[in-house]
């Protein structure tokens, strides 16, 4: 062979190898090797295409299950809809948990433990295989299988098809354990077991300890339970409010410290992304709703019918149907948490977002749902108290003399039945869209994409101060007790109340600032928003005027009250910093805006109502909170607070946003100084809990009039008689002109 | 920084300097007031708590209210009247203050030299350029140049924000929003943008990159 002739066959050669390996290197018609084997069993044959196909189907014949170390042979076939020529049909994949595979002939090689096809084996849609069962026969052997059906025309292209399939062999002797189960489900059995098993711990020691059968003693227990079930007694309504209340202040409190503790560093995993948005969603959503509302209206039961001298609300059962609705909503909302994740959507639940497919959490149904039932319970409260307050008042008490507490209660129902069957019905619209496919916001169909946020905020500005009012309320009556004299300025503390009521409706805009609304809307709404600076000034000029010329006695109620004026004046100010427009455009939608809220609504509402709490527990139960407990709870709850919130101002400066499960890693020692902080708020509330349960049967026992307040719920004994007045009482007037 | 020098740390942002110049400006007069304000109600509180306080043996004051009594009432008009109109004037003039650099952020014609087409969608950001490039989660911007953005969202509510800059406006589906910025009061170099409009489970995320080129030697 001359030269000439060696280079030709060599060059031949060459051409031949290079022709046969272009198919191989694209198609990999000779099986996956292992440098992609990781890449198929994670996410399947993506080459040919990037999402599965169930046009193709897969099976495995396998035996049902199977003996320890048995050899059995398994047969691979796929069938789809992909044609070819005979040539190059396709290939597959498959590994498995348990015992090994093994190649039973040409068609199949066995690399790094699991099978695939070989060139020779890549002209069929069947393989047969072997497996060796494992030694052990009470395990499962879980088979992975993808199979790829292609179009022979040796690229992977989309025209390609594929598909994985899984397929369990139980051994002889496995025992097959039960679906997978989600975390809350284990949460919620785990409680089942454990609320079960202290029951019959209780009922056991009953039982043994007294000597009673076993229906004795659930005969007991029943007769303790049906008058709180089935009362209408406003009183006790009243409690079944706080007690729920403060539940749920508890757990919405605990979500705030899951969210703190994802915080706690930049990037953490405590939480996945979804996780987070679920916790900030229920966190505003109890505290609004199932926490600061149900203490309000449970203060208002109890309080409002003895401060006026009506012996119950002007429709008994109807406050029973508001009261109930509260606890099956909330139930509605929570049970996102087993349906597959809780509502996602924030607590202002912002369409689009929330309206169509975006928000495809079943959770976000359910906190629609439970959301309506909420908004009919607070409906038919506002109607309920507003009838009582126009109609049922004792004689002497007339409008300019009910108690503070009285007239925040009337303006709060006032604001809520104007503004909540808005929610209601903008909710309503909402749960059509998700269920029934309707398109009021959907933006896809050309809705406004705005419409939402002024249905909502029409709601909730008003809803703000509907949380805050009352607790300006139970201020003026603890501030003026414990001066011992008179409020300043009654007068002018009742048109205050009034006037932020009526201007409430028409600031809501302020919330709008960055979302592209007309600018001259936006500036009214400046303007307008200015001015609740006003009448909010003249009620903490009153407070602090009040003090004047008193003797002031400072317990634990008189510092909860102090501090929250301290506290809410700054929530004030920050109020008056975020609605100029100018230096909202760089605030909104950051922490200074948590921070504000949070300084309005733990600071004022929250303080204030634990101020009432301390005021009011010798009135429910004829005896004393401990003080000296009460005082520690409000020293550590006052300096921990603003260490956890003052902060958060500085961190919305610097430009963090609400709503991050993540921050800049500049901002991390400040997050951890905060989330230690709100750890210790969270810890010291505990000691409420701790004060109130053994303060309830071991007070110190109180006189009906404790404190020397001058309303109408002092002039009968502590605890009130069951209807409440022995005969309905008369407000006589200090200066002696009495008109009634 | 330190903790403490955060804690004590007020951060601006560029945006705020054209109404954070002077004692006259609106930022340094919403400080002011709110210093002001703060000292005034606790000084006060904490006065009276401690010039009131009860100690033993001290008299009722004669007033004090009795169950069942409507007290008679406390009043003093003339100091009610300062204390409704000072807050009210106060207001006043903040919003006053407010007004102006209104023209910073607001529809006003300031010859745009280069407009930027944002599109933001779940969970990225894209920039168009007048030349019609686009890039993904970085925009670069010349110095010294009047940017425009008209900004547009193909699914939920966005909002973009130039956290170092002060700088916010929603993105909203259905409809174009505009914002305005002057690289010229920045200094060169990267920063952040993020998302501020909650837009579901990748909003933590939905973060991009803005930068400012070093002007031509």
């Amino acid at each position: 062979m001359n030269l000439r002739n060696a280079m030709l066959m060599l060059a031949l050669v060459a051409l031949l190898v290079g022709a046969s390996m272009v198919p191989n290197a694209t198609s990999r018609s000779t099986g996956i090797d292992s440098s992609l084997s990781s890449s198929v069993a994670a996410n399947g044959c993506t080459c040919h295409n990037a999402d599965a196909s169930s046009g193709v189907a897969l099976n495995l014949t396998a035996p049902a299950n199977f003996t320890a170390g048995e050899t059995y042979t398994l047969t691979v076939t796929m069938e789809s809809g992909v044609a070819t020529d005979g040539e190059n049909q396709g290939g597959f994949f498959l590994s498995t948990s348990q015992g090994s595979l093994a190649s039973a002939d040409a068609s199949t090689q066995l690399i790094d433990g699991y099978l695939t096809h070989t060139a020779a084996g890549n002209d069929q849609r069947s393989w047969t295989v072997e497996w060796t069962a494992p030694a052990d026969d009470t395990r499962i052997a879980d088979f992975t299988l993808y199979g790829n059906s292609v179009n022979g025309n040796g690229a992977p292209d989309s025209s390609d098809q594929w598909n994985r399939a899984t397929f369990a062999v139980p051994g002889a002797n496995a025992v097959v354990g039960p679906e997978e189960i989600s975390e809350s489900r284990k949460v919620l059995y785990l409680s089942i077991v454990v609320i079960g098993t202290l029951a019959a711990v209780v009922v056991g020691n009953r039982m043994v300890s007294t000597g009673q059968s076993v229906e004795q003693v659930f005969g007991d227990f029943w007769g303790y339970l049906k008058p709180w079930l089935t009362t209408t007694d406003h009183k006790r309504i009243g409690l079944l409010y706080i007690g729920t209340g403060l539940f749920f202040f508890f757990i919405a409190g605990g979500l705030a410290m899951l969210m703190r503790l994802q915080l706690l560093e930049p990037d953490n995993d405590f939480m996945t992304n979804t996780q987070f948005n679920s916790t900030f969603t229920m966190h505003g959503t109890t505290m609004v709703f199932m926490a600061g509302m149900p203490i309000i209206f449970g203060f208002a039961n109890y309080l409002v019918p003895l401060q006026i001298g009506a012996r119950d609300l002007a429709f008994p059962r109807l406050n029973a149907l508001s009261f109930w609705l509260l606890p099956t909503g909330a139930l509605v909302v929570y049970a996102g948490y087993f349906a597959g994740g809780a509502g996602d959507v924030g607590w202002t639940g912002y369409a689009p977002y929330s309206s169509g497919e975006r928000s495809s959490s079943p959770g976000t149904d359910l906190w629609v749902a439970g959301q309506i039932m909420l908004g009919a319970s607070s409906t038919l409260t506002a109607i309920n108290f507003l009838t009582m307050i126009m109609r049922m008042r004792a004689p002497g008490v007339t409008l300019m003399r009910m108690p503070l507490f009285t007239w925040s209660i009337t303006v709060a129902v006032f604001l809520l039945l104007l503004s909540i069957p808005v929610f209601t019905i903008a909710l309503i619209l909402l749960y059509a869209d998700r269920t029934f496919g309707t398109l009021y916001f959907s933006v896809e169909a050309g809705a406004d994409p705005v419409l939402w946020q002024h249905l909502f905020w029409y709601f909730g500005h008003p809803e703000v101060y509907v949380l805050i009012l009352p607790a300006f309320g139970v201020i003026s009556d603890v501030v003026a007790t414990f001066a011992r004299r008179p409020i300043f300025g009654y007068t002018s503390m009742v048109y205050a109340m009034v006037s932020i009521g009526l201007i409430s409706f028409i600031v809501y805009g302020h919330h709008m600032f960055t979302a592209g609304t007309d600018p001259l809307f936006r500036f009214i709404v400046m303007l307008t928003t200015m001015l609740v600076a006003v009448p909010t000034g003249v009620k903490i000029f009153n407070w602090l005027a009040t003090l004047m010329g008193g003797s002031i006695t400072t317990n634990a109620a008189m510092l909860f009250s102090l501090g929250a004026i301290a506290t809410f004046t700054i929530g004030g100010i920050t109020g008056i910093v975020v609605a100029s427009i100018p230096m909202d455009i760089h605030l909104h939608d950051t922490y200074f805006i948590v921070a504000h809220f949070h300084y309005v609504l733990i600071g004022g509402t929250i303080f204030g109502f634990f101020s009432g709490i301390y005021y009011w527990f010798p009135k429910v139960t004829g005896r004393f909170m401990n003080e000296k407990i009460g005082t520690l709870h409000f020293i550590l709850s006052f300096i921990s607070f603003h260490a956890a919130f003052y902060p958060m101002h500085i961190l919305g400066m610097m430009g963090m946003p609400r709503r991050y499960a993540t921050y800049d890693p500049a901002l991390t020692e400040l997050n951890i100084f905060v989330s230690y902080s709100a750890f210790v708020f969270g810890a010291a509330q505990l000691l409420l809990v701790w004060n109130i349960l053994r303060s309830w049967n071991n007070g110190e026992k109180a006189s009906a009039n404790p404190w020397g307040g001058w309303s109408l719920e002092w002039t009968t004994s502590s605890p009130p008689p069951p209807n409440s007045f022995l005969e309905i009482p008369t407000l006589h007037v200090a200066d002696g002109e009495d008109d009634s | 920084m330190s903790l403490i020098g955060d804690l004590l740390s007020l951060p601006i942002p560029t945006s705020w300097e054209a109404f954070s110049d002077g004692p006259l400006s609106l930022s340094q007069q919403v400080f002011y007031w709110s210093v002001f304000i703060t000292i005034l109600v606790f000084g006060w509180l904490l006065y009276a708590i401690y010039k009131y306080r009860r100690k033993e043996g001290d008299p009722d004051p004669p007033d004090m209210p009795t169950a069942g009594v409507f007290p008679s009432e406390r009043v003093d008009h003339t100091i009610e009247i300062a204390w409704t109109i000072g807050p009210l004037l106060l207001v006043c003039w903040i919003t006053w203050l407010s007004l102006a650099p209104l023209d910073n952020f607001w529809d006003v014609d300031r010859g745009d030299e280069l407009t930027i087409e944002v599109n933001a969608s779940q969970w990225s950001w894209a920039f168009t350029y007048p030349d019609g490039n686009t890039t993904y989660g970085t925009v670069t911007l010349p110095p010294d140049t009047h940017v425009k953005f008209e900004m547009e969202s193909v699914d939920v509510l966005h909002a973009f924000f130039l956290p170092a800059f002060g700088l916010k406006e929603d993105i909203v589906p259905n409809t174009t929003t505009a914002m305005w910025f002057d690289t010229g009061t920045v200094d060169p170099g990267t920063y952040p943008i993020y998302c501020a409009e909650y837009c579901g489970d990748g909003h933590s995320k939905m973060l991009g990159t803005i930068v400012i080129t070093e002007p031509a030697a």
